[in-house]
């Protein structure tokens, strides 16, 4: 026996004898191994098909005594896979014949590449991102095309592929064939070109049709989907729980109507630059609403009414920059006692001195964004506050800094206690004076405050821009909260910085 | 407490189920009700049950298996969720044979929640390893030519990028 078959006992526990002969059998594997590369090798470098193929046969169920994973029932191997990155899942095609098609069967296939989708035409040149795409949609392709078609749980794609219309239309075919649960489609902002539309026409294909009763969650991310379609799938998928419209140009009137099918609980429309009006009734199983607008000049109409589940909102309009507090609190009127988690965007509000709000008896938790050279930011803030006397958690989200400006001094107001808010956390933190005094306030006032967490990464990531400038500012807000913010904060609070 | 309250009045009902090596054994209803195949067959069943044989599972898998379903008989509540996320991960870290006879036995018996957390225990084996590593690890035989493997290397070449 030559060392490198030698098992060292240590590496085993020899308390039963299964285990010894385990170990016999693996010396007697590995042995076996060893002569079999060394006679492949032979095979190789004169004639391989001089092997007898008898021979081979013999030889792989003796070595295969050990690989006890192969011989898995295929539903549980694809089950495996399926754990798998896509990636990694393909790999495995290479492990031995068993192994050739498993993952074909994987029922996730996520495309996200990652930071590498962001690299848009900007950063690496025209033709370069013309020849990425190709790639990408040639990748995409070719495992739609091998795939064995099983039933898939999710299919994400997720890259700025500009014009494939084709392709794309094959995609939403496969996965909708395939009785996809999950369908996310995010072609960035990408809508600006037409490139990828679901329309009446598309849904009514028959492969489309038989996936609208599995789709539990659809994200579309510049996919052209007019409030007529979205109507449709809202009363043709009974178990459509989550959906997502993001940049698309065709959303002009929305609405959501309750129906014996509605199973929607959670919708979120943001930068739809042209929708006109949102209505939303009989919606009995809303839990959340979100609706964020990049237009400024144009007034949108909301409604909503009878939606006894709805606890979680938050509506951003720019239209109104002296009112937005008010109208919010108008569009949610039938619902404002029940809402759990609200969150504003005061970081174009007007200000305005000691407005009266409604109260907010059961809300645990506040989100709110904020400018971060606003000297007024905890002015705006403690209005809210009074209003919700059971909140547990505040969120502050700091919008990006775009001005070399030096930020107005922040303006401390009178002490007011906060009995039962246990924790703040501060997304997009940038280290700047007002943000540490905005949170030396709370560490002073807050007399159940339990937690601090401190997160420098952006909230509001827009495509096309590199994070790389952004990584560099991250670390020196980091550093600083650490160093100096950090010493503010009693050791009874669990201070965190991510 | 409310776990260990639940767990007595529960324990007061008991089943009798047989591992193919016929060994019998004795547990709780609610941990054996886990297994949605047993469930069923209590169901139909009923109270006449005398002994569930469970042709597909050895004495040695099974205690194995009802182990995990007693542990997770209760509904877990907050506190205790990470407590029994450490168990879990104790519990996967078998060596592999059992853990495919336990695989094999949660499939049978119908156990979601364990095949799950079995089948990732797995995958987790799996990832970030190159195919010769994956090899290594399970003992798989490598019965390809090296051009078949060049060819479907090729053919996917994305995937070993």
């Amino acid at each position: 026996m030559t060392p490198s078959n030698f098992v060292a006992p240590t590496q085993f526990t020899m308390r039963h004898n299964i285990m010894k002969k385990k170990i016999m059998k693996k010396r007697i594997g590995k042995k076996r191994v060893h002569q079999k590369r060394i006679a492949k090798k032979r095979a190789h470098s004169t004639h391989r098909t001089f092997q007898p193929p008898v021979q081979q046969k013999e030889r792989s169920s003796v070595y295969n005594l050990d690989d006890k994973i192969s011989g898995l029932p295929e539903d549980i191997l694809g089950r495996i896979v399926s754990l798998l990155p896509l990636k990694e899942a393909a790999a495995t095609s290479t492990l031995s014949r068993r192994w050739r098609y498993v993952w074909t069967c994987t029922k996730n296939l996520n495309f996200d590449v990652g930071e590498e989708t962001l690299y848009g035409y900007y950063e690496i040149g025209e033709d370069r991102s013309k020849l990425a795409r190709i790639r990408y949609v040639q990748w995409v392709n070719n495992v739609v095309n091998q795939h064995a078609g099983v039933t898939i749980d999710r299919f994400l794609v997720c890259y700025d592929v500009g014009y494939f219309a084709f392709s794309i239309t094959r995609w939403i075919k496969f996965a909708m064939r395939n009785r996809v649960q999950i369908l996310e489609l995010n072609f960035l902002s990408t809508a600006r070109f037409e490139t990828c539309v679901i329309d009446r026409q598309l849904l009514s294909h028959r492969d489309v049709e038989v996936g609208l009763r599995s789709l539990k969650v659809l994200n579309l991310v510049g996919v052209n989907v007019d409030g007529e379609v979205i109507e449709y799938l809202l009363s043709n998928c009974p178990l459509l729980e989550r959906l997502q419209v993001i940049f698309s140009s065709r959303l002009i009137n929305l609405r959501v109507v309750g129906s014996p099918l509605l199973a929607l609980k959670h919708l979120e429309i943001r930068f739809c630059s042209l929708i006109q009006s949102i209505e939303i009734y009989d919606a009995e199983n809303l839990v959340s609403f979100y609706c964020h607008n990049l237009e400024i000049d144009r007034t949108i109409r909301l409604m909503i009414r009878n939606v006894p589940k709805l606890v979680d909102v938050y509506i951003h309009l720019y239209d109104d920059m002296f009112y937005y507090a008010y109208r919010v609190f108008t569009i949610f009127s039938c619902c404002l006692s029940q809402l759990q988690i609200l969150h504003l965007d005061l970081s174009n509000e007007s200000y305005m001195e000691n407005p009266v709000y409604p109260m907010l008896k059961n809300l645990k938790e506040l989100r709110v964004t904020l400018s971060p050279s606003d000297s007024l930011m905890l002015a705006r803030l403690l209005p809210f506050m009074k209003v919700s006397p059971y909140l547990q958690k505040l969120m502050l989200m700091i919008t990006k800094w775009y001005s070399d400006e030096e930020p107005e001094k922040f303006i401390k107001p009178a002490k007011c206690l906060h009995d039962n808010l246990k924790e703040l956390e501060v997304f997009g933190y940038g280290g700047r004076p007002n943000e540490d005094e905005l949170i030396v306030y709370y560490v002073e006032n807050a007399v159940s405050l339990e937690k601090i967490i401190v997160n420098p990464s952006l909230f509001d990531k827009v495509p096309y821009t590199s994070t790389k400038p952004v990584k560099a500012e991250q670390t020196i807000a980091r550093r600083h909260a650490i160093q100096h913010l950090q010493k503010k904060v009693p050791s009874t609070i669990d201070f965190r910085c991510l | 407490m409310a776990s260990s309250t639940s767990g007595s009045s529960s324990s007061s009902k008991v089943v009798k189920i047989r591992s193919s090596d016929n060994e019998n054994f004795e547990v709780e209803e609610a941990a054996a009700a886990r297994s949605e195949t047993i469930k069923k067959l209590l169901e139909d069943v009923g109270d006449d049950a005398d002994v569930i044989p469970l042709p597909n599972v050895d004495a040695k898998t099974l205690v194995k298996v009802m182990e995990w379903c007693k542990k997770h008989m209760d509904d877990v509540d907050e506190l205790n969720k990470e407590e029994m996320k450490t168990w879990d991960a104790e519990f996967v870290d078998m060596d592999q044979s059992c853990l495919y006879n336990v695989l094999l036995a949660a499939n049978f018996l119908n156990i979601k929640e364990l095949l799950d957390q079995l089948t990732q225990k797995v995958a987790d084996m799996i990832k970030g390893k190159s195919p010769e590593e994956i090899r290594a690890t399970f003992n798989i035989k490598n019965d390809f030519t090296p051009e078949e493997e060049a060819e479907i290397r090729k053919q996917n070449a994305w995937a070993f990028e």
